[in-house]
């Protein structure tokens, strides 16, 4: 118990910060990039209908200084690791993950799987684009959206592909029909 | 059984594959059930003869909370209403689209897909070695999408009975 609090771990964004970094996607990877983590966050808050974690629309949408500062700290305090761009936690940090695992519910946990399968094998780009399309408050001062949006159809396609929207989402952001949509993809 | 379908499974099968007939006979041994946002999103479009939705029995579904916060509280597809139900009912869903059968495998939901069906049917004797060839080559000719693992494995259940 005194090792959570000795690293400041009875803060729930530090302590989620650590939870995720535990648990696997569903390519079997833990290590997550920054991007990554503050998208599978975002997405996490917004299923728990929580604000623990304080997030802005910047220039890649959602994002949290919070976190960011958080993971900087984790780094310093040697239960996080950086691995080129990639945040890994160190075995220390796994251990503490194991005793943190306990300090919260079934449903929180699951949520918080549930954001990094969905979103951490995504590229940069299939990224953004669903965050910005799924959230569309986030679209306000971003400077990748406009981008992003002139190939919407390929990203719309890829997030389909890999189960990540359905076909109704996926033929609403292209403003078809949702059989238009589901045969478009065979041309 | 009591099986829940989704949009994507009703139109493969009936409109895609034609079968009406064979899913008529599965019917009175088994429960086949749609939600009203399927059978609309269905007759949407629809190619084939409108009331053959009708081999299909409508159910109730509510608005499961637990299921609406994985449609970014949007329960505007049918897809969605089929997984509520799903939720609260002792049924399995059939469901092709990659992200209900994630959402389905994450909620601990039972779930089979329109290959998993046509197995079912074939091994519950309504469908015929020569039927499942037909089936393939049906869905090999249309435009309709469905994932490279379903195909094979229609695929390999069509091998296995050569």
């Amino acid at each position: 118990m005194s090792e959570i609090l000795d690293y400041g771990l009875d803060s729930p964004t530090r302590a989620f910060l650590v939870l995720v970094l535990s648990m696997e996607d569903r390519a079997r990877q833990k290590a997550m990039n920054k991007l990554h983590f503050q998208k599978a966050l975002y997405y996490f808050e917004k299923l728990q209908q929580d604000k623990e974690i304080s997030f802005s629309n910047f220039k890649y949408g959602g994002v949290s200084f919070e976190l960011q500062e958080n993971m900087e700290t984790l780094v310093e305090s040697g239960l996080v690791t950086k691995v080129g761009a990639k945040y890994v936690l160190t075995q220390e940090g796994e251990d503490l993950a194991k005793k943190l695992l306990s300090k919260y519910d079934e449903d929180t946990l699951r949520k918080l799987k549930y954001s990094k399968d969905l979103l951490n094998d995504l590229n940069n780009k299939e990224l953004l684009f669903f965050m910005y399309m799924t959230f569309e408050e986030t679209q306000e001062n971003s400077i990748e959206f406009k981008n992003l949006v002139k190939n919407k159809e390929r990203w719309v396609k890829n997030l389909f592909r890999k189960g990540r929207i359905n076909s109704a989402t996926a033929a609403q952001w292209l403003g078809m029909s949702q059989r238009d949509f589901l045969d478009s993809l065979s041309v | 059984m009591e099986y829940v379908f989704d949009t994507s499974a009703v139109i493969l099968l009936l409109e895609i594959c034609g079968l009406e007939k064979q899913l008529r006979a599965f019917s009175a041994k088994n429960s086949i059930y749609i939600t009203k946002k399927v059978k609309q999103e269905f007759l949407d479009g629809c190619k084939i003869e409108r009331n053959a939705i009708n081999v299909f029995s409508l159910c109730n579904s509510i608005i499961d909370e637990r299921v609406l916060q994985y449609f970014n509280q949007n329960s505007s597809s049918g897809e969605f209403w089929t997984i509520s139900y799903s939720c609260n009912n002792d049924c399995v869903c059939v469901i092709d689209e990659g992200f209900g059968r994630n959402l389905c495998d994450f909620l601990g939901i039972q779930y089979t897909g329109s290959v998993g069906i046509i197995d079912e049917m074939r091994k519950q004797g309504f469908l015929s070695k020569e039927d499942l060839f037909e089936i393939r080559k049906r869905i090999r000719n249309s435009r309709f999408y469905l994932s490279n693992e379903l195909l094979k494995t229609l695929d390999s259940m069509c091998s296995h009975h050569k």
